[in-house]
C-alpha cells in the first residue's frame, strides 16, 4: 500500500492559522469583559406591562384572603 | 494529540488543578450568598404608596400580599410567584384588581430572570408583555392557548407566563374567592419533541452502523441538526446549560422536554454508550464548520505546539466562563459560544464579532472551534475519557482483535494524520 504523504505546509499558512486563533482568543476574551460589566449593571427590577391602576375600573371592596 | 487522562500530572500541573477547583468552589458558594435576594423589599420598592401586608397561607413563593393604600385597604392583589426560563429560576410580581367581572391583571413586574440578555430584549420588543394587560384573572394562561410565545424565545415565554399564571391563580382564589375555571397546562410535547428522539435515535444508527444506510442517515441528521436542532428549535446545547444543572437550575419536563430529550441524549451517550454523539452529529454549528470547510477546500493546519496546548486552554476559558456563571449566579452570562447568534441572530456588542470570527475560523481550518474553543466538546471528551478510564479500572481494558498486517498499516496513517 502507497503511504499517503500530507503536503506540507508552508510557514505563513501556520502564521494564518495562529492569527485567527489568537483574534478569536482576544474576543473571547472581551466577550468576558463585556460579561463582567454587564453582571455590574443587571437591575433586578423591571416593570413589564404598563400600570393601568390608575385607569382601570375597581370594586370598591377590600375582600379578604388567608 | 491531547494527553491521555492516565498521565501523571507534575506537582505545578496539580497545584494549578487544586487552585481551579477550589476557586470554582469558592465563587459558587459566593455566587449563591450574594443572589439571595429580598424580593419583598423589592416589590415594596416599586410601591411606595401602598403597604403590603402578606398573607399567612404561604409561607414560600408564590406568596400573596395584601395591599394597603393611604390605611385603608384595596381593592388590589400582589403576588410573587416563581417560574423556570431557558436560562434559570425567574420571580415575578403581579398586581390584579378585582372588577365588577371578577378581576383583571394590570401590573407585571419581573424581579429577577437568568435570560439571555438578547433573548430578553427580543420578549420585549416582540411586545410580549403587553398581551397580558388587562387579561381576566380567570384565564388560562397558557402559551398555544390564550398566549403567544415570542418566536425564538419560547422557553423563556413559557417560564414567564407559568409565573404569572401561578401567581395571578393563586390571588384569584386567595384573595379574589374565585373558584378555579380555568384550564390546567399539559405535558407540552409535541412533533418537534418527536422529531428530536428520531434526529437521536438515527445518530446512534449512523454511530454504530458502517453500511450504506448509516452513510445516508447520517446526512439526514446533519441536515436535521442544521435546520431543525439549530435554525428552528435553536436548543444548542452551550456552557450555560451545563453549568445550570450544577447550580440547580434545571426546567419541569412537563414545560421543557426538550432540554431533557437533549440532556438525556447527550450525556446518556456519554455515560451509557461512551461516546460523544452531540458533538459528532447532533450539534448543528459542527455542521455549518463541515459546511464551510466543504465551501473552501481549504484546510490549514494548526501548528502542532498550539493544537497540543487546546486543550489548556479549553480548560482555561471554560474555567474563566465558569467562575463568571458561577459569581453572577447566571448561566447566560459566561456562555462565550456563538450559537444563539448563529441561529437566532440575537447578541450583545462583542457576541457579534465572535460569530464572523468563528465562521472566518471554521473556513480555513476544519473544525476550528471545536478544536481551539468550544467548552461542550471538551467535557463531553473528557465525560467519555471518564467513563473509559473507570471503566478500565473497575472492569479491566477490554482485550482488542489483532488487526490484519494491511489493515495495521491503514490505521497507522490516519492515527499519525490525527496527530498533526
Amino acid at each position: 500500500m502507497v503511504k499517503k504523504k500530507k503536503k506540507q505546509q508552508k510557514p505563513w499558512q501556520y502564521k494564518f492559522s495562529l492569527a485567527l486563533s489568537l483574534l478569536m482568543l482576544l474576543l473571547v476574551c472581551g466577550y468576558f469583559v463585556q460579561s463582567f460589566v454587564e453582571i455590574r449593571k443587571v437591575k433586578p427590577v423591571s416593570v413589564a406591562i404598563e400600570r393601568l391602576t390608575r385607569s382601570a375600573p375597581a370594586v370598591e371592596s377590600g375582600g379578604g384572603d388567608d | 494529540m491531547s494527553r491521555d487522562i492516565n498521565v501523571a500530572l507534575t506537582p505545578q500541573e496539580k497545584l494549578i488543578l487544586v487552585f481551579a477547583y477550589l476557586s470554582l468552589l469558592a465563587a459558587f458558594n459566593v455566587g449563591q450568598i450574594a443572589s439571595q435576594t429580598d424580593f419583598e423589599a423589592l416589590l415594596q420598592g416599586q410601591m411606595p404608596d401602598a403597604t403590603l401586608s402578606r398573607s399567612q397561607a404561604n409561607e414560600q413563593l408564590p406568596v400573596v400580599y395584601r395591599f394597603e393604600s393611604g390605611g385603608e385597604l384595596s381593592p388590589d392583589v400582589v403576588v410573587m410567584a416563581e417560574g423556570v426560563g431557558y436560562g434559570g429560576p425567574l420571580v415575578v410580581g403581579i398586581r390584579a384588581r378585582r372588577t365588577e367581572d371578577g378581576g383583571r391583571l394590570n401590573e407585571i413586574l419581573v424581579l429577577s430572570h437568568k435570560e439571555t440578555p438578547s433573548f430578553l430584549e427580543r420578549i420585549n420588543r416582540g411586545k410580549f408583555f403587553g398581551q397580558f394587560a388587562g387579561k381576566s384573572v380567570s384565564d388560562n394562561f397558557i402559551v398555544g392557548d390564550d398566549i403567544d410565545a415570542v418566536s425564538g424565545a419560547t422557553v423563556s415565554s413559557e417560564g414567564f407566563t407559568a409565573a404569572i399564571r401561578e401567581a395571578v391563580h393563586l390571588g384569584a382564589v386567595q384573595h379574589l374567592q374565585q373558584k378555579p375555571s380555568w384550564q390546567e397546562p399539559g405535558w407540552n410535547v409535541g412533533t418537534d419533541e418527536f422529531f428530536l428522539i428520531l434526529l437521536f435515535a438515527m445518530a446512534f444508527l449512523g454511530a454504530y452502523r458502517r453500511d450504506k444506510l448509516a452513510k445516508y442517515t447520517r446526512y439526514v441528521v446533519m441536515v436535521g441538526a442544521l435546520v431543525f436542532v439549530g435554525f428552528y428549535a435553536n436548543v444548542s446545547l452551550n456552557l450555560g446549560n451545563l453549568a445550570g444543572i450544577v447550580m440547580g437550575y434545571i426546567p419541569l419536563p412537563r414545560q421543557h422536554p426538550m432540554w431533557w430529550i437533549m440532556m438525556i441524549g447527550a450525556l446518556g451517550s456519554v455515560i451509557v454508550l461512551g461516546r460523544n454523539i452531540y458533538c459528532h452529529q447532533i450539534c448543528p454549528f459542527k455542521v455549518v464548520q463541515d459546511l464551510l470547510q466543504k465551501v473552501s477546500g481549504i484546510q490549514l493546519r494548526i501548528k502542532p505546539a498550539v493544537q497540543r496546548k487546546a486543550r489548556t486552554l479549553i480548560f482555561t476559558l471554560s474555567w474563566a466562563a465558569l467562575m463568571l456563571i458561577f459569581l453572577s449566579a447566571h448561566p447566560a452570562l459566561g456562555s462565550y459560544e456563538p450559537f444563539a447568534m448563529m441561529f437566532s441572530l440575537e447578541g450583545l456588542g462583542i457576541q457579534w464579532y465572535i460569530l464572523p470570527a468563528a465562521l472566518l475560523g471554521s473556513f480555513f481550518v476544519p473544525s476550528f472551534w471545536c478544536r481551539l474553543f468550544c467548552p461542550v466538546g471538551l467535557f463531553l471528551n473528557e465525560g467519555v475519557r471518564a467513563r473509559r478510564s473507570i471503566r478500565n479500572k473497575f472492569f479491566g481494558r477490554k482485550k482488542r482483535k489483532p488487526i490484519p498486517a494491511a489493515e495495521s498499516s491503514k490505521v497507522e496513517i490516519i492515527a499519525k494524520s490525527d496527530g498533526e
